[in-house]
């Protein structure tokens, strides 16, 4: 029952009493359209409600920004419905660009109705639970309110751009041909040292300048071969490492960077994995190729951060995870107490690499006036300069990238010279 | 122009005409007057905002009530009120339509102006009768007969409120 019909009951009230007390008919007889009004609306409210709703996707995975249609058909399989409001609820990652998720209408028994609409949305794995249905006697004084449970699931990865894959040299590689440096001998395009003549090398191999000068011996040259390796992504989705400033978050550019990565390392052929470190440490198990991307995307899509006092810092990343010597890219902003962890995953053997999207540069495109928090942005940028030029010291490799400026650049800008700014340290204020 | 709006302005203007009429039937000018430039606000505003038609419903109601103790005919009071209750309602119903999309609008219309001219048919005949028949009643059994109607009154209100027809999710609507 609405407010209106306790307003109606009420004037209805206030009318008959008035009329008994002042003995008079005439303002007797004003109650009574109301509570006409009010008795055949509810002679008509609804009662036998029995509707299923069904809901199709144009697609169940796009990606962010892209229009999906959505179609809503329901059925009436109980009584007639006078009136009834259809709402479909939307997840809050949606946003509706056409068409109308809520509508009015009148049901009569077997009918059935279809609507459709189209939506954009934000990352995220993003389920449509149900359709609201409210169903009103002719008048809109009586309701009822049910939840239509309706299927319908969309996928929505985050953006990737195709890049280069970074230069990387783990020290261990798997013994499948790619395109990674081994440090061992073999077949391959890099010249990798001098061996004596075997039977078996093909002439051209032979080092003509070098055998020359020894006597009666050969001597062949020798490649380097190239390899695949296995790559372990780790996206930090601590809370307290990601800023977000009103709609933006720094997490959703981590998120960028991880998907990019992933994507470029297997499109090399390489074996990547990926760890979610955040609220819970979420693991997707290395493989192979477009599969591997497609689960590494899911989970991506699911990615939120959280904050859990277990892993509110990096001491209890599971390192395990990875083989010994593997390659390991971490996405995260940082924060100063990472740089021991980072450090012993180092001095365990891992190749580290750090993609670290900028959270001073996102916290001061963000600020209004700029110029009134000079200094401090000065004095955060310096502790984030010492904090990499630490981590370089380390051996890690450490790709610092702006947001406000595309991935591709600053991957290739680091590829260039992708162990000299290890050594690099280079402080200004 | 649509059957709804026409409806709803005949009805506004009805209402406003027979309660005014009330008050100029005992040559009270100034009220009058004030009915008047209330269904004229009324028919103004009602678009701009919801709230406009239960001020104008509650204000016309309350002018035909006190024409009442003026010693007003009750025929006019009686089909004011009813016109002023079939416009609020129209007001409603075309401000619903108006804010949501509507499918099935002519069935909609023609269920709702149907059930409304019940309404109205059931209280005109109430009205003539009430007009027309006169009871005298005893102190006592007109105190009864109060008592008996808050009661049944509040005992009709309770149940409505409480009732909850059986299904998956319990009544959650709220006003819109």
């Amino acid at each position: 029952m609405r407010r209106k019909a306790v307003f109606l009951f009420y004037l209805t009230f206030a009318l008959i009493l008035a009329g008994l007390v002042a003995r008079n008919g005439a303002l007797v007889s004003l109650a009574f359209p109301i509570l006409f009004y009010l008795g055949l609306g509810w002679l008509h409210r609804p009662q036998r409600f029995n509707l299923i709703a069904h809901r199709t996707l144009s697609q169940d995975h796009v990606s962010i920004g892209t229009p999906v249609e959505v179609w809503v058909r329901v059925e009436n399989q109980g009584g007639h419905l006078d009136e009834v409001l259809l709402e479909d609820v939307l997840p809050p990652q949606v946003e509706h660009v056409e068409g109308e998720t809520r509508l009015i209408t009148s049901l009569q028994s077997g009918e059935s109705l279809e609507f459709s609409y189209t939506i954009r949305c934000r990352r995220g794995n993003l389920g449509f639970p149900m359709v609201r249905a409210r169903a009103f006697d002719a008048f809109g004084l009586f309701v009822s309110s049910w939840a239509l449970p309706t299927s319908g699931k969309l996928i929505v990865i985050p953006d990737h751009a195709r890049v280069r894959a970074p230069i990387i040299r783990p020290q261990r590689t798997i013994g499948f041909a790619g395109p990674i440096p081994a440090r061992e001998g073999g077949a391959g395009t890099e010249f990798y040292g001098l061996r004596e003549y075997q039977i078996g090398d093909p002439r051209r191999r032979i080092n003509w300048r070098v055998s020359a000068r020894r006597h009666q011996n050969l001597y062949s040259n020798e490649f380097e071969q190239e390899r695949i390796a296995q790559i372990g992504i780790i996206l930090d989705a601590r809370e307290q490492s990601n800023l977000v400033i009103g709609q933006d978050a720094l997490f959703e550019f981590s998120v960028q960077a991880a998907a990019t990565l992933a994507e470029a390392f297997l499109g090399q052929g390489n074996r990547v994995g990926l760890l979610i470190y955040g609220y819970y440490s979420r693991k997707t198990f290395p493989g192979y190729g477009k599969v591997q991307l497609d689960r590494i995307l899911n989970s991506l899509a699911e990615a939120t951060t959280g904050h859990h006092f277990v892993f509110e810092n990096l001491d209890y990343l599971p390192a395990r995870f990875f083989p010994a010597h593997s390659q390991i890219v971490m996405v995260s902003p940082l924060l100063t107490t990472d740089l021991d962890v980072l450090t012993r995953l180092r001095a365990l053997g891992y190749a580290l690499m750090l993609v670290t999207p900028d959270p001073v540069q996102f916290e001061s495109g963000h600020l209004k006036d700029p110029s009134g928090s000079g200094l401090a942005t000065r004095i955060a940028r310096a502790e984030r300069r010492l904090l990499l030029s630490n981590l370089r010291r380390s051996g890690v490799q450490v790709i610092a990238w702006p947001v406000d400026q595309p991935l591709q650049p600053v991957i290739d800008q680091a590829s260039r010279h992708p162990f000299q700014s290890m050594r690099q340290v280079n402080i200004r204020l | 122009m649509k059957p709804v709006q026409v409806l709803l302005r005949a009805s506004m203007a009805g209402g406003m005409a027979f309660i005014a009429l009330s008050y100029l039937l005992v040559e009270n000018w100034a009220v009058a007057l004030g009915v008047a430039a209330l269904g004229a606000l009324w028919a103004v505003f009602h678009t701009r905002f919801a709230w406009v038609s239960y001020a104008g419903f509650i204000l016309l109601i309350g002018a035909g009530v006190f024409s009442l103790t003026l010693d007003a005919p009750g025929i006019w009071a009686g089909l004011g009120g009813i016109a002023v209750l079939s416009a609020w309602d129209l007001d409603r119903f075309s401000w619903r339509l108006h804010q949501i999309k509507t499918l099935q609008t002519d069935r909609l219309l023609k269920r709702h102006l149907r059930a409304l001219a019940l309404v109205d048919g059931m209280a005109l005949v109430v009205l003539v009768l009430s007009q027309t028949v006169r009871l005298k009643m005893s102190f006592v059994v007109l105190f009864f007969l109060a008592l008996m109607a808050v009661y049944f009154l509040t005992m009709a209100l309770r149940w409505m409120i409480t009732e909850k027809p059986g299904g998956r999710e319990e009544d959650k609507a709220q006003d819109q």
